[in-house]
């Protein structure tokens, strides 16, 4: 038996009519196994693992230099990473994918939030999500911070988008907090949501 | 009758057919692996190169109604400029943009841009009420060039967000308005697919 340079496929050495059934069998199975493998990869890189957590009801009344979050029950519109909410209702758990390594997610949000009287303009209201995860390699704690602020205007509401690229190791968690910098009070509106998609191996 | 491998089926001659029929198999092996690879290299394209689009529209004279005129580049996602005046999109995840950035002549400008079309499981947000919907998505972001004194910046307002289309279709807009006697310096909207349902 003599094999193919590249994939290893097995072929006949000399030709021996008794041994071809034997030589076939062995080409198809070695091509066979090839398979699978190709087959799983290719279909888990057309459906990249997302998700996105929305909230269906008015936070409580978050006072002046405070923090608030997304008021429960929160609904899941979609999600195909594993992932999990916590049984308080708006912690997000970002499992490792069996057999994955490190990953580049992508994490975001829009929050919409709603001053209960006239606010002092340009001081600010923002959102931070801040992931908490454990490097795998050095066991150290990462906690890494996803930032937006949109200072009051005069409109009513304010929209306050945030995103941004995190390297997840392992059982990555996150929830986002509204915070308050301005001088009335705010609720978070239903409708406000968050996201992550990921991106690929880190 | 050749035998079959376990995983693909692919065909391989058994001690007990006849050694004629031999040839026939070995063709038929070769043939199943052919249409095997040909699905690869479709996959790979598909994989190398995942749809997106983005179209715009620039120095638009007033803000209100804007219709799109530019698809700057468009790579398996329809869109339609004359109808929906927006994107069509696949059944997939997404994620998508936009943005539109505003010549200031004045202050107090008060401008919401917002998300329509439809897409599953998402949310309405118009002005400052929220309504959800199951087959809407309205994501917003307002811009308040308020109290500050002349010459009044420039100023851009954008929003994105990750959504699901479940049919095919599915058409989304990045549509800005608002009451101002301002212009649009340039208006973008784009969808990347993140992946298949």
């Amino acid at each position: 038996m003599r094999y193919t340079t590249t994939e290893n496929y097995p072929a006949p050495d000399t030709f021996d009519f008794a041994d071809a059934p034997s030589d076939l069998f062995a080409l198809a199975s070695g091509v066979d196994a090839k398979f699978p493998g190709w087959d799983a990869i290719f279909a888990a890189s057309t459906k990249q693992k997302t998700f996105r957590v929305r909230s269906t009801v008015d936070s409580a009344a978050i006072t002046p230099l405070n923090v608030g979050f997304l008021k429960t029950p929160v609904t899941i519109d979609f999600d195909n990473t594993g992932g999990m909410l916590s049984t308080s209702g708006t912690l997000w758990s970002q499992q490792r994918v069996a057999g994955d390594g490190p990953s580049w997610w992508y994490f975001g949000g829009l929050f919409l939030v709603l001053e209960a009287s006239a606010p002092t303009i340009g001081k600010p209201v923002g959102v931070n999500l801040a992931i908490n995860d454990t490097n795998t390699d050095t066991n150290a704690s990462i906690t890494t911070n996803i930032y937006g602020d949109s200072p009051a205007s005069n409109t009513s509401g304010e929209f306050v988008a945030f995103q941004g690229i995190v390297k997840c190791y392992g059982t990555a968690s996150g929830i986002p907090t509204f915070n308050n910098g301005n001088t009335v009070n705010y609720v978070v509106k239903a409708g406000s949501m968050f996201w992550g998609t990921r991106l690929g191996g880190a | 009758m050749p035998g079959s491998t376990a995983n693909q089926g692919f065909s391989f001659a058994l001690a007990g057919d006849a050694p004629c029929s031999w040839a026939v198999t070995e063709q038929l092996l070769a043939s199943q692996v052919e249409t095997k690879s040909v699905g690869f290299d479709t996959d790979s394209a598909r994989v190398a190169a995942n749809n997106m689009v983005k179209i715009s529209k620039s120095n638009a004279s007033a803000i209100g109604f804007l219709s799109y005129d530019t698809v700057e580049f468009n790579r398996g996602t329809p869109t339609d400029l004359s109808v929906y005046n927006g994107v069509l999109l696949n059944p997939g995840y997404y994620l998508i943009g936009g943005e539109a950035q505003v010549i200031t002549t004045s202050a107090g400008n008060n401008t919401s841009k917002y998300f329509s079309g439809g897409i599953q499981g998402a949310v309405g947000f118009v002005a400052s009420d929220i309504a959800a919907s199951g087959y809407s998505l309205t994501v917003e972001g307002t811009f308040s060039n308020t109290n500050g004194p002349a010459p009044w910046p420039n100023t851009a307002v954008g929003a994105s967000a990750v959504v699901q289309a479940t049919t095919p279709n599915t058409h989304i807009r990045f549509a800005p308005g608002g009451s101002t006697i301002d212009s649009y310096l340039y208006v973008q909207m784009w969808a990347f697919q993140i992946g298949d349902l």
